[in-house]
């Protein structure tokens, strides 16, 4: 099941005038797989969702589900008759019925409803899925949310759908369940083979969940990738910042490909024309604490602060006016306010274009 | 929400044409009626005979004078007892207060024509029994009191619109915020004078809303004035146009009179609907400077705490206790005679055993059907108004919301004379002239109002992911609305089908409006029967009126397992006003 938007944009009126919420995406989801939209509060995600559930009509552009247009300016196939399954971020489940009632809904008065005696077994099916058949006939009202999301789940994946629609499932849940739903809706989605389209602005999550990962901002993508280019390259400060922790370093590209900054001259050999403004950025992973030596690609600075974090340590070190953070999995001797030295891989920075702003 | 809507639904279209010829066709015959001279159906040029006659005639000025006296006069009256009541329960420590509330919304259901009648048996100069107390103790010559009066009408009806007034006040005052009365008691102000110069003037908005809103209905209310101003030969213009459709001695009746009438009415409603909505425009402005939502700490009475009592038990005998103690003492008694221990042996059922004539048999068939179809209907296209209101993103919703909400503001007299008109019109295809239907129609549209706002405020609380989830299970919208929006509102649902039947089973004045030969209800044989003078059969059928009424209530606040003061019962006492 392919789904193919293109040219998407909606914009919404409101009191302050024209909001864009979305700007023109393209997306291409493959069959089984799982696709995750990143992005800051009010980038948009949740207006493509709905659209792709046809639950908001797009202005422009299409939406093909398996090759039939679901949504172009002329044609528009309401919810109800895409195959498609939907996880909201409230959970949603009906107050009104029981856990297997909510499941069983769709498929009793629904557009994919089956017969009679087929619905126990699949409401049955779904619920031992999501790990809840001991409390089928409970009233949803009456479980935890972390129960109630294995509803919402069982009630959008009853129906069979090709295509599952996910916005912030776990972002109402406490950290820990979230971790171990995390883990579960990998299993599920992967057990199902269904296409899935994932929201969140949680980058763990996307980079954990996700097959390819949509950075977004402002109605637009910025990148496409699987987890790790994205990670390890991102296109600009923004994605580079957004999945991750980044130090940013301004500098000027010199004629031999090497950067002047404010630590110094960084060999990183850099692809620009010489005299360009640029930023460095590197991962404070990527930094180690030197005990001692001099050794290439290295700095000296001040030790400002340091946070125990268990496998490793963040330091706060100011050198050259500036303060990076590094995550060393060896922590210096050094105290607060002594000198410590930095060793900065020269491969582990990475080049961007001056001027967008983080 | 859904947002999925660009082209307009045939099931919104169907909607709303229902509403514009439900809400709007009778308004619209009321300006066609104006227009027009002889009986509906008739060759009649468009004239403005109507207006030229009214306006000519040296009656129409005394009506309107009335009319405005009255409303001011009534009004008075409400807010002598409204004011200090709504602070004594909503901002004070009040011993039963909770319980005065409950008794207010049971008493808000009390018709205006049965305690009119009360009233009578009490204050009138010749069968009034505190009158004839009065003269016998003082030796009088004449009745010290008269209630066929100005006077006595405007105490009657101001009396009866006060449980409307505190619930529509009582939300005001209990948001108010308590530090700003607590400042004024630190800085030596005192109670009385805090309450004067710091909440009176913080809940102005509130008081004028409520003000202006009970105006709008005193302007148009029949029943105060039917029972006790067309014997005192007091018009007003409500009964004017009653005259006008139901002309007492022998004529036709005069539906351009009564159109041009209305059509007076109708401005004077609609101005007062303009300082309405402003009022209630500036009361959200001032709300924004309260506290929101959280309790109030209750000011404590004291000293004061036995006069306070005083005081509310004193409204509540004249709210209901005496006009209602003197229909049960007046049930049980041959002829109208003074409470006494003499009197004792004269008590008999027999007024309750000559209830039942081929004629209130017929009536209490009608009113049963009348229940059975005016508040189903009202609650199912509320329903639907609601649901395209609050949950749907089209472009007619606006206009919608008005016209439900409409019938709140146009006065039931002249809906009904509308509805007399068109079917009239119409009586040659449809046989509704002259029908209980068309009675319960009335009923239907006017609760219209009472019954979408209801259901509007209980759907607007359903998250719309509720409804999206049913979308994208591959539930239609109608299945979404049948298996998930209609059981999650259901508690209002019901609760709106209950005060509209309550509400209907009460209604006299558009029941009287339509009253022809075979579609008498209970309310309607009631004023019959006073008309005729049979004192003591109304004040049985009046007492098991009420009687009925109360059991209901009962059965339903068990049934529903609700107290009866919910958001639905204020609401509903508006309605009721
Ligand atoms: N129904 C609507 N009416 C008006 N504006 C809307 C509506 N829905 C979304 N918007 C606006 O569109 C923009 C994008 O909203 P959207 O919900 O898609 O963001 P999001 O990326 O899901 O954010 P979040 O992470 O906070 O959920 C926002 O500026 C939002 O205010
Ligand atoms: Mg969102």
């Amino acid at each position: 099941m392919t789904i193919r938007v293109s040219g998407l944009r909606k914009a919404f009126a409101t009191a302050g005038g024209r909001i864009e919420a979305v700007a023109g995406i393209d997306l291409t989801l493959h069959p089984g797989e799982f696709l995750v939209l990143l992005g800051p509060s009010g980038c948009g995600k949740t207006t493509t969702l709905r659209c792709v559930a046809g639950l908001e009509r797009a202005d422009e552009g299409r939406i093909e589900v398996d090759g039939a247009v679901v949504d172009d300016g002329d044609r528009f196939v309401p919810p109800e008759r895409r195959d498609i399954g939907m996880v909201f971020q409230s959970y949603a489940v009906w107050p009104h019925l029981t856990v297997a009632e909510n499941v069983a809904l769709p498929l009793t008065h629904g557009q994919r409803r089956v017969a009679h005696r087929e619905i126990a077994p699949r409401v049955a099916e779904a619920l031992a899925l999501v790990r809840l058949d001991a409390l089928a006939s409970r009233p949803v009202t009456e479980l935890s949310g972390g129960q109630q999301q294995r509803v919402a789940l069982a009630r959008a994946i009853v129906t069979r759908p090709k295509v599952l629609l996910m916005d912030e499932p776990l972002s109402n849940l406490d950290a820990r369940l979230r971790d171990s739903m995390r883990t579960e809706l990998r299993r599920l989605t992967q057990a199902l083979g269904v296409t899935t389209l994932y929201v969140t602005h949680d980058q763990i999550e996307a980079l954990s969940l996700g097959d390819r990962v949509c950075v977004m901002r402002a109605g637009r993508i910025l990148q496409q990738g699987t987890p790790l280019e994205v990670y390890e390259a991102p296109v600009d400060t923004f994605v580079a910042a957004f999945v991750g922790d980044m130090n940013f370093v301004p500098g000027t590209v010199r004629a031999d490909g090497a950067v002047d900054t404010p630590l110094g001259r960084v060999a990183c050999a850099a692809r620009a024309a010489p005299g360009t403004a640029v930023t460095l950025g590197m991962r404070p992973e990527h930094i180690t604490a030197e005990p001692d030596g001099a050794v290439a690609d290295s700095i000296d600075g001040v030790l400002r602060a340091r946070t125990f974090l268990g496998e490793t340590t963040a330091l706060q070190v100011e050198a050259g006016g500036l303060t990076l953070v590094a995550k060393v999995r060896r922590a210096p001797t050094s105290s607060v306010g002594q000198p410590v030295r930095l060793h900065l891989p020269r491969d582990a920075w990475r080049v961007f274009d001056r001027a967008p702003a983080a | 929400m859904l947002r999925s809507a660009r082209r307009e639904s045939p099931f919104t279209i169907g909607v709303l044409a229902l509403l514009l010829v439900a809400v709007g066709g009778p308004i619209a015959l009321i300006v066609w009626m104006s227009l027009r001279r002889g009986l509906p159906g008739g060759a009649s040029p468009l004239t403005l005979d109507n207006y030229v006659a009214l306006f000519r005639s040296p009656f129409f000025l005394e009506t309107l004078a009335n009319t405005a006296v009255f409303a001011m006069l009534s009004l008075l009256v409400t807010f002598v007892f409204l004011v200090p009541l709504t602070f004594l329960f909503s901002r004070t420590d009040l011993p039963f207060r909770t319980g005065f509330v409950v008794m207010l919304s049971i008493v808000v259901l009390i018709p205006t024509f049965l305690r009119a009648i009360g009233w009578i048996m009490l204050l009138s100069p010749e069968i009034g029994l505190v009158n004839r107390g009065l003269m016998a103790v003082f030796g009088l010559e004449s009745a010290p009191l008269n209630i066929y009066s100005m006077g006595g009408m405007a105490f009657v009806q101001g009396l009866a619109f006060v449980p409307a007034g505190y619930f529509m006040l009582s939300a005001a005052y209990r948001a108010m915020d308590p530090a700003l009365e607590e400042a004024a008691y630190t800085s030596g102000i005192g109670k009385l004078t805090t309450f004067r110069t710091v909440d009176v003037p913080l809940t102005f908005p509130a008081l004028l809303g409520t003000f202006v809103y009970l105006a709008m209905t005193a302007v148009s209310a029949f029943e105060a004035p039917g029972i006790i101003g067309l014997p005192a030969r007091i018009f007003v213009l409500s009964s004017v146009i009653f005259l006008d459709v139901h002309p007492q001695s022998v004529g036709l009746p005069d539906y351009g009179a009564a159109g041009a009438n209305g059509m007076v009415m109708l401005v004077a409603g609609l101005a007062l609907a303009v300082v309405y909505f402003r009022a209630l425009r500036a009361g959200r402005r001032f709300a924004v400077l309260t506290g929101r939502g959280y309790r109030p700490r209750p000011l404590r009475l004291g000293r004061w705490t036995g006069l306070a009592l005083a005081f509310v038990l004193a409204f509540f005998l004249m709210e209901v206790f005496l006009p209602l103690g003197m229909l049960v003492w007046a049930s049980l008694t041959p002829y109208l005679i003074a409470p006494s221990a003499d009197a004792l042996p004269l008590l008999t059922l027999a007024n309750y055993g000559r209830m039942l004539t081929p004629q209130s048999a017929r009536g209490l068939a009608n009113t049963v059907v009348v229940l059975a179809i005016a508040p189903l209907l009202a609650v199912a296209i509320a329903v639907a108004v609601a649901w395209i209101v609050t949950r749907t993103a089209s472009r007619l919703r606006g206009i919608i919301d008005v016209l439900a909400f409409a019938p709140h503001a146009v006065p039931s007299v002249l809906v009904a004379v509308g509805l007399a008109y068109v079917a009239l019109l119409a009586r040659g295809a449809i046989p509704l002239y002259g029908s209980v239907l068309i009675i319960a129609l009335a009923d239907a549209i006017i609760y219209l109002a009472f019954a979408s706002r209801t259901l509007n405020a209980a759907m607007i609380q359903v998250h719309h992911e509720l409804e999206e989830a049913g979308r994208v299970g591959g539930l239609s919208p109608l299945a979404t609305l049948r298996h998930v929006i209609v059981p999650l509102v259901r508690p209002a649902l019901l609760n709106s089908w209950f005060w509209v039947a309550l509400l209907s089973y009460r209604e006299v004045t558009m029941a009287l409006v339509l009253l022809t030969q075979f579609n008498n209800v209970i309310a309607t044989d009631i004023w019959t029967l006073w008309r005729e003078g049979e004192v003591n059969r109304v004040a049985a059928l009046g007492t098991s009126l009420v009687a009925v009424m109360l059991a209901l209530i009962v059965v339903a606040t068990l049934a529903l397992r609700r107290s009866p003061v919910s958001r639905t019962a204020a609401a509903g006492a508006e309605a009721a006003a």
